[in-house]
C-alpha cells in the first residue's frame, strides 16, 4: 500500500511538473543562500580560531605619539626576568606591498638557531635551515604567495624595493604549506638580517617583542608588569586580539543576519502563498479521492510524500550546490561581504569545514515548515465532506 | 439492503439561504433490486444518492446498509465503507483529468492491501469488459464523453462493489452510448448488484428489468 501511495505521489508531482519545478527551484535557491552563508561563516570562524590559537600570549609594541615604533631588543632581556615568563622573543617583521597584485605580504624574519614563538615557524626554521643560512639571499614563501609571485613571473626570485629606492634580489628557496590558509596566503619567511635590510631596520631594534607565558592565568598580571616596566609600550594579550577579531566578525555577522532575515522572509512569503490554499483542481482531486474510498490518512500520506520528495530534493540539491559554491568556487559575492576587512591581503582558500549542527539547523528551519505548509491545506480539504468538495 | 429512515438534509442550515434538499424521506431497497430515482433538477435525487454513499451526512435520520448505520460513521470508516461496498458513477464522471485511463481506474485500490499484480489484473479485466484497454495510456482529458463514462464505470466496478449508484449517468451521452449504458445496467442487474440510478432521462422509465421507480419532488418522495 505504501509503495502504491508513494508511486501515486511521485506521479502526482510529475503531473504538475512545471509548478513543482518552480517550487523546487525557489526552495532550492533559498536553502542555497542560507546554507552558503552558514558554510562561509563557519569556514571563516574555523580559520579565524585556528589562526588566533597560534598567536603568542603577549605582544609588546613601543608607542611614540600614538604610533608604533621599533622597540629596543634589549628590552626582551628585561621582560624575560619577570617571573612567569618563559621566553621573550624580539620579532622582526613587516608588511610589503606588492603593487602588481595590490596585496600586502607579511615578511617575517627568523634565525634558525633561536627559539621560535610559533610552532609553524619552528618547523620552517628546522626544515629550511640551509635556505635561511644560505649566502645567497633567500626566502621561504607560503604556497599562496608563491602562486601569486608565479602569476607575475617571479618563479625563482623576487626583487624587493628597499626604502632607499634600491632593489634587493631574493631567491625563492622554499615553499611551505600552513595548517591555516589565512597564514600561508600572505607569509614570507627569511632571515632577520635580510628583513632588516629590506625594511631598513636598525640591528638593535625589533618590530615588537612576543612573550611566552605558560600559565594562562598569569597572562594579565605579566602584561600589567610589562606595562609598568615600560610605560611607553602597548601590551596586547591574545585575548585582546581575539576580542578585536571577534568584533570584526560580529560586524560581518550582522550583515549575514540581514541576509538571513531577507532569505527567511522570502521563504515564509512563498510558504504562506502555498499554505493559503490549494488550487480548485487540487481540492477537487482530494474530493474525488475521498469519494472513491480514500481515507484522510491516505490523502495526507500522499501529500506528505509529495512534500518530502520536493523538500528533501531541494535541500540536498541546494546543500551540494552551496558546498560547491563555497569550497570550489570560493563563494564569489558572499566572500567579499565577509572578508571585506582583508582586501589588502591576498586571497586565501576557505578551509573545508562541515558543521552538522548547522546542517541540522538548516534542515529544521526549512523542511518541517514546508511540509506543514503543504499538509495543512490538504488536511483542511480532506476533512470536508467529499460531496461538498466535488460538487 | 439499503434502508433510508426519516432522512432530512438541509444546506446552509439556520442561514438566510437555507435549502431543504431532502425532507423526511423513507425508502427501502432490497438486495439485487434496481431502483430508478426520477425527478426534475433540484428534487433531491443526487443528495439522496450522496447520503447513501456516505459522501455527506444527513441533518436528520439514518441510512442503514446491510444492517450497518453508515450515516454517522466517522470519516475514515465511511471512506472504507465506500471503498468496500459502493461503486459510484458521477454525473460529470469526476475523473482525475491529468491521469491516464489505467491510472484513474486503479485509483480506488491504491490505499488497499492488494498488491500491484492483482490491481493490474483487476484493471485489465474491467478495461477489457468495457473495451477501453486500447486507450489505457491516454489521458482522460483527451477522451470523448462516452469513453470517459466507460472509464468512470470501470473505476466504479474495480472494487467489485455490491451496490452501484449512478447520478444522471446519461446526461452527457448520445443515444448510442445511452443504449450501451442500459446494457451495462441490465448486466449488473443479472449479477445481482443493488443498483440505484438518479435520472430525469425518460429512457430509464418503464424498463422491463427495473424493479422500482421512485418519484421525487421538492425533497420528498411522492
Amino acid at each position: 500500500m505504501k509503495n502504491n501511495l508513494f508511486e501515486f505521489a511521485l506521479n502526482s508531482l510529475l503531473r504538475r511538473g512545471s509548478k513543482n519545478i518552480f517550487i523546487t527551484i525557489i526552495f532550492s535557491l533559498l536553502i542555497f543562500v542560507l546554507s552558503s552563508v552558514f558554510l562561509i561563516t563557519n569556514a571563516l570562524k574555523t580559520e579565524l580560531y585556528s589562526t588566533l590559537e597560534a598567536l603568542p600570549e603577549i605582544i609588546v609594541q613601543k608607542m611614540v605619539a600614538g604610533k608604533q615604533k621599533d622597540i629596543e631588543i634589549e628590552r626582551s632581556d628585561q621582560i624575560l626576568q619577570i617571573s612567569g615568563v618563559d621566553d621573550a622573543i624580539a620579532r622582526v617583521w613587516g608588511y610589503y606591498y606588492f603593487e602588481n597584485q595590490g596585496v600586502n605580504f607579511s615578511i617575517i624574519g627568523i634565525d634558525s638557531y633561536e627559539n621560535q614563538y610559533k610552532e609553524n615557524l619552528a618547523i620552517i626554521a628546522d626544515r629550511f635551515t640551509d635556505t635561511l643560512n644560505s649566502e645567497k639571499p633567500s626566502m621561504i614563501v607560503g604556497q599562496a604567495v608563491y602562486d601569486i609571485l608565479k602569476q607575475n613571473y617571479y618563479e625563482d626570485y623576487f626583487y624587493f624595493v628597499k626604502p632607499d629606492g634600491d632593489s634587493k634580489e631574493v631567491n625563492i628557496g622554499g615553499i611551505f604549506k600552513s595548517s591555516t590558509n589565512l597564514e600561508s596566503s600572505d607569509t614570507i619567511v627569511m632571515s632577520k638580517e635580510l628583513v632588516r635590510e629590506i625594511f631598513n631596520l636598525d640591528e638593535n631594534y625589533a618590530t615588537d617583542i612576543v612573550v611566552k607565558v605558560p600559565n594562562p592565568k598569569e597572562v594579565s598580571t605579566i602584561a600589567w608588569k610589562i606595562k609598568e616596566l615600560y610605560p611607553d609600550t602597548r601590551v596586547i594579550t591574545r585575548e585582546d586580539i581575539k576580542v578585536s577579531y571577534q568584533n570584526i566578525f560580529d560586524y560581518k555577522s550582522g550583515l549575514f543576519l540581514a541576509f538571513f532575515i531577507l532569505a527567511i522572509f522570502t521563504f515564509f512569503i512563498i510558504i504562506y502563498d502555498k499554505a493559503s490554499g490549494l488550487s480548485s483542481e487540487e481540492k477537487k482531486e482530494i474530493g474525488i479521492l475521498k469519494a472513491i474510498g480514500w481515507k484522510i490518512d491516505d490523502i495526507l500520506t500522499v501529500k506528505l510524500y509529495e512534500a518530502l520528495i520536493i523538500s528533501a530534493t531541494s535541500f540536498f540539491f541546494a546543500l551540494t550546490l552551496s558546498i560547491a559554491y563555497v569550497y570550489l568556487l570560493e563563494a564569489p559575492l558572499l566572500r567579499d561581504i565577509f572578508m571585506g576587512y582583508s582586501i589588502l591581503k591576498p586571497e586565501f582558500k576557505l578551509p573545508f569545514s562541515l558543521n552538522f549542527q548547522v546542517i541540522a539547523l538548516l534542515f529544521f528551519i526549512t523542511i518541517p515548515v514546508y511540509i506543514a505548509a503543504t499538509i495543512i491545506p490538504s488536511w483542511k480539504a480532506a476533512t470536508l465532506e467529499a460531496d461538498e468538495v466535488i460538487r | 439492503m439499503i434502508e433510508v429512515k426519516n432522512i432530512s438534509k438541509k444546506f446552509n442550515e439556520n442561514l438566510a439561504n437555507e435549502v431543504i434538499a431532502l425532507n423526511d424521506i423513507n425508502l427501502t431497497i432490497e438486495q439485487g433490486e434496481l431502483a430508478i430515482l426520477k425527478g426534475a433538477s433540484g428534487s433531491g435525487k443526487s443528495t439522496l444518492l450522496s447520503l447513501i454513499a456516505a459522501l455527506s451526512k444527513p441533518t436528520l435520520g439514518e441510512v442503514i446498509v446491510d444492517g450497518q448505520r453508515i450515516s454517522k460513521l466517522p470519516d475514515n470508516f465511511s471512506a472504507l465503507f465506500r471503498r468496500e461496498h459502493i461503486g459510484f458513477i458521477f454525473q460529470k464522471f469526476n475523473l482525475i483529468s491529468t491521469l491516464n485511463v489505467y491510472e484513474n481506474i486503479i485509483t480506488p485500490l491504491l490505499p488497499s492491501e492488494i498488491n500491484r499484480e492483482e490491481i493490474d489484473q483487476k484493471a485489465h479485466k474491467v478495461m477489457a469488459e468495457f473495451s477501453i484497454t486500447h486507450k489505457k495510456e491516454v489521458k482522460v482529458a483527451n477522451l470523448s464523453g462516452g469513453e470517459q463514462q466507460r472509464v468512470a464505470i470501470c473505476r466504479a466496478l474495480i472494487n467489485s462493489p455490491k451496490i452501484i449508484l449512478a447520478d444522471e449517468p446519461t446526461a452527457n451521452l448520445d443515444a448510442f452510448l445511452t443504449d450501451s449504458f442500459l446494457d451495462f445496467i441490465q448486466q449488473m442487474k443479472e449479477e445481482k448488484k443493488t443498483i440505484m440510478i438518479a435520472t430525469h432521462d425518460p429512457v430509464f422509465f418503464n424498463l422491463d428489468f427495473t424493479d422500482r421507480e421512485v418519484d421525487m419532488r421538492n425533497g420528498q418522495i411522492i
